[in-house]
């Protein structure tokens, strides 16, 4: 049910982007496929680094801005702590996230690009002993080449969940193959 | 346009600056070692005082929640009955008479964690964390946001069987319980 509504919205953003792009006949998106690494910071009951993997869907809207429907998934890694009586093992935080990210300057493009983005999302915190959603905020940069009608990218951003009156925060670092797409429409 | 894309390069590292003033950070509590409590006794209390320890000292004002908790060691039931423990909590260091007493008073923290008769169960940090109790979690928060002094009871329940073997009523008595290697890790969110 929460992938059904994720998909739901993602494919309502990537809709309201191919519009924009329709608007602008010159203009492009794309669909990145990513992989990397998501590294807790300054959480002492989630230590080690996981993995994570998802689709971003940058579009360029005619204007200085590129807008960027995103989505993934990472799964925290079990730490151990010693509190003086052997090793202690507790399970690490898994997060989904999706959203949507502002750049400045446009994500699809020939040749060498890099490009500041700031973004906002939901992101969904799992452990077995609870799950959160909340609301969380990105930014980074991005580095990119687009050789021919391919995109390789490579990104480190930060991702901060509000949790209330403090915050979990990961930073982030991906590596993204993609495919740059022109409509007909 | 180069001023505006300098100010978006600074934009994520003053964001990121920014926040990583907050954070989560472990503060671990030795509990008595053992915590033990005889067949004539109906309840375990000790008064922690936090002032005590370090890194609760280190956070303290600028502490704002609590992320996770856990009551970590080695729960070991040596009488002939299984055995549910309890950790309750009381925002003082006064003590209650009794079982009775500390549950109509007092603010249940942890548990139930079952240990079958004759035998020994580690509390594992995963097990552990999805055991605590939203109200004893806030009075918690509450005396660490206070003056850091608060009373911790353990509890242990048998339960009285029928003739059919169906539980009819719980019963502070009967069997041994002893706590081994006790250790209280809490993960409180602050800042740096």
């Amino acid at each position: 049910m929460r992938l059904c509504r994720l998909l739901f919205i993602v494919s309502i953003l990537v809709l309201v982007g191919a519009a924009s792009v329709a608007q602008a006949q010159d203009e492009r998106f794309g669909i990145v496929v990513h992989g990397g690494t998501m590294i807790p910071v300054t959480q002492d009951d989630n230590e080690e680094s996981g993995t994570a993997f998802g689709l971003r869907f940058p579009i360029n809207t005619g204007t200085i801005f590129g807008i960027e429907p995103y989505i993934y998934t990472g799964s925290g890694k079990e730490m151990t702590a010693d509190f003086g009586f052997g090793p202690e093992t507790r399970e690490g935080i898994d997060l989904t996230s999706w959203g949507a990210n502002v750049s400045l300057g446009r994500l699809v493009k020939p040749g060498f690009h890099i490009a500041p983005f700031v973004g906002i999302g939901n992101n969904t915190l799992h452990r077995e002993s609870g799950e959160i959603s909340k609301i969380g905020y990105n930014g980074g940069l991005e580095l990119g080449i687009a050789p021919g009608k391919m995109m390789i990218n490579l990104r480190g951003e930060m991702n901060v969940v509000d949790i209330g009156e403090s915050s979990r925060k990961w930073g982030l670092i991906s590596l993204g193959l993609g495919y740059r797409v022109t409509p007909n429409f | 346009m180069k001023a505006l894309r300098f100010a978006a390069l600074l934009l994520p590292v003053a964001l990121a600056g920014c926040i990583l003033t907050t954070g989560q950070f472990n503060i671990d509590v030795d509990l008595d070692d053992p915590i033990t409590i005889d067949s004539d006794q109906s309840y375990y209390a000790e008064v922690v005082d936090m002032n005590t320890n370090e890194d609760y000292v280190s956070h303290k004002d600028d502490l704002v929640g609590i992320a996770d908790i856990a009551l970590l060691g080695t729960a070991v039931n040596t009488g002939p009955a299984d055995i549910d423990v309890e950790v309750w909590i009381s925002p003082d260091a006064s003590k209650y008479s009794d079982a009775d007493d500390v549950r109509e008073n007092a603010y249940k923290l942890w548990g139930p964690f079952g240990v079958a008769a004759d035998s020994e169960r580690k509390v594992t940090w995963d097990d552990s964390a999805a055991l605590f109790n939203s109200t004893g979690k806030f009075v918690l928060l509450e005396e660490l946001k206070g003056d850091g002094v608060f009373t911790m009871y353990a509890l242990r329940t048998t339960e009285i069987l029928d003739a059919k073997s169906v539980p009819v009523a719980k019963t502070s008595g009967f069997s041994e319980l002893s706590l081994n290697e006790g250790k209280l890790v809490i993960t409180i969110e602050g800042k740096d």
